[in-house]
């Protein structure tokens, strides 16, 4: 009997035989987000005690005990998950912009308690002498803050105080391990990759205008301008001196604050068409020309502009109503432009001192003069100062930064 | 229309935020008022003035209206304790309100990331959705009763 063999079917056989044997295998999703989400829901959520640990534990206040340790050690798979995650090189949150303001970034919850659990992990191997996965524990810290990015403020707010956490945590490694110039060629290299691109407040800025833009209709704009002048403090259900407030506020602002909440709720509640168009514009002009041409300039100069049009913007509102939508809705821009400043340069701090630990570790003694060429102070845009002291050295910043009002240090330890 | 339909409407034209602080205030005004007052009076006064209203039907009419009136406000309004707890803040903004993009942001604006999570946390609570802590076992036995 003659079989006849399809020629088409050779060739499917074919290609299945040259294809390489990688691809064959299962892979993970191209987009990160997807990993995150399932991770947000399959680890267990600490307790109130076991969550006052965490906090005390990735501030270096406490030590990890047995507790915490069986707590992260049950993290262990959803850990994995994240440094699958972290390392893919996309990541779409799928947010949808077009519902306005009122969407939710409830994710932001899970990812705050997961950046604990990771760099409680962190503490932990180092602890066990096992210093270099907990370097990469740090980093994955690192790259999940990329990951929940730039896309809105508050997103960029959390990723900076994520990699806040993870270079404190770095800094900490970095001051208990042995001298060991291959791991910090290493972490060194990471970091530049990493953090290449630096956290900028432009593409926040770009998606904030498009969440406004999209609820300035006349069924929607009530909403949001309830939402925007929500007093935190109602919102939190606790009294002012139960909540944890960094920023006292006097009795004359809160009267003037209403008193000017009471003109807007006044024009809102007549808005029309005409006057939503002429508030886009001058949101417009705000939103994408000035921001955005401020942002440009060196950060005490950007500071101080920013400040300025934040008080024109107020002003221009009790007398113009076409400024009324840009009052309510502008960002606080120059807060998180320091905000991201400071963990900037916290980067640079720690990449500075990776030089000074290769040093170290390569001719057994601290440099007493900061080498030439090193990442510097973003509040200065000079170099960092550099300190030798009896316990290591101390990179301090040379500009003042305004929001916190003080000069920032960074203190490193050298092991014996 | 309803009875609290037509307050909610009249205080809504007052143009005032309702908030915590707010409801501390006016009720501290009030009890303040109320104590200087009571000081004023004597005891003997305290002691007759059922009496003296009864006798007058126009105190006592007006002292019924005020009565309503208070149980009223109380009923739709409740206790200065209430004013602080979750329910009634539940009321003012949904939790998925308090996990907004502004929300969290103007969290962060008066305490920080701190209040951020102290605020996502709330919002959570108050959804009961995520589980502390849940076993299989426990799921087969909610799922499937066994």
């Amino acid at each position: 009997m003659r079989v006849k063999i399809d020629k088409r079917l050779i060739a499917v056989i074919f290609v299945f035989l040259t294809i390489p044997h990688k691809l064959l295998l299962a892979q993970p999703p191209q987009n990160a987000a997807l990993l995150y989400y399932q991770a947000f829901m399959v680890y267990e959520s600490p307790n109130e005690e076991m969550r006052k640990k965490l906090y005390d534990l990735v501030r270096h206040q406490i030590e990890p005990d047995r507790q915490i340790t069986r707590y992260v050690t049950k993290q262990q798979s959803v850990i994995d998950l994240l440094t699958i995650a972290a390392d893919l090189p996309n990541c779409d949150w799928g947010f949808d912009y077009s519902t306005g303001v009122a969407f939710y970034v409830a994710h932001l919850q899970s990812f705050r308690e997961l950046s604990r659990i990771v760099i409680a992990d962190a503490k932990i191997l180092a602890e066990q002498n096992d210093y270099k996965t907990a370097l990469k524990r740090c980093l994955t810290l690192h790259k999940m803050s990329h990951h929940i990015g730039d896309d809105l403020l508050i997103t960029l707010l959390v990723a900076s105080s994520s990699v806040d956490l993870a270079n404190e945590c770095i800094k900490y490694i970095l001051s208990e391990m042995p001298s060991d110039v291959t791991t910090l060629h290493w972490l060194k290299a990471e970091l530049s990759r990493i953090d290449s691109k630096p956290f900028a407040l432009k593409n926040s800025l770009g998606n904030e205008y498009k969440l406004v833009v999209a609820d300035m209709t006349p069924d929607r704009i009530d909403k949001m301008i309830s939402l925007c002048l929500e007093p935190v403090i109602t919102v939190l259900g606790a009294s002012p001196d139960k909540l944890p407030t960094k920023r006292q506020v006097d009795k004359k602002r809160i009267e003037e604050k209403q008193n000017w909440e009471q003109i807007v709720r006044e024009r809102v509640r007549k808005a029309d068409e005409d006057f939503l168009e002429r508030n886009r514009i001058h949101l417009k002009k705000y939103f994408i020309d000035k921001f955005p041409l401020t942002l440009e300039l060196p950060y005490d100069q950007a500071y101080t502009k920013l400040i300025e049009l934040d008080q024109e913007i107020k002003n221009d509102s009790y007398k113009d109503p076409d400024a009324t939508i840009t009052a309510v809705v502008k960002p606080p821009l120059a807060i998180v432009l320091s905000k991201t400043v400071r963990t900037n340069a916290f980067i640079n701090a720690v990449r500075a001192a990776i030089e000074i630990y290769v040093i170290n570790a390569k001719t057994g003694s601290l440099p007493d003069e900061l080498p030439d060429s090193l990442p510097g102070d973003l509040f200065s845009s000079q170099p960092f100062k550099y300190e030798k002291t009896t316990e290591g050295f101390i990179l301090r910043c040379r500009g003042k930064d305004p929001v916190k009002k003080k000069i920032h240090k960074y203190v490193f330890k050298v092991s014996k | 229309m309803k009875p609290v339909g037509n307050i909610e409407k009249l205080v809504k034209r007052f143009h005032f935020a309702v908030s915590a602080k707010m409801d501390e205030r006016i009720w501290s005004d009030v009890l303040e008022a109320q104590e200087k007052l009571v000081k004023k009076k004597s005891a003997k006064y305290e002691q007759n003035i059922w009496k003296r209203i009864s006798e007058n039907p126009v105190k006592l009419i007006a002292a019924v209206a005020a009565i309503i009136f208070v149980g009223f406000f109380l009923i739709h309004h409740g206790p200065v304790e209430q004013s602080q707890s979750p329910q009634i803040v539940e009321e003012i903004i949904t939790p998925g309100e308090m996990l907004t993009p502004i929300s969290l942001r103007n969290a962060y604006l008066i305490g920080g990331m701190e209040a951020v999570d102290e605020q996502s946390r709330k919002a959570f609570q108050m959804l009961n959705r995520k589980p502390v802590k849940i076993s299989i076992r426990k799921l087969q036995i909610e799922i499937n009763g066994m």
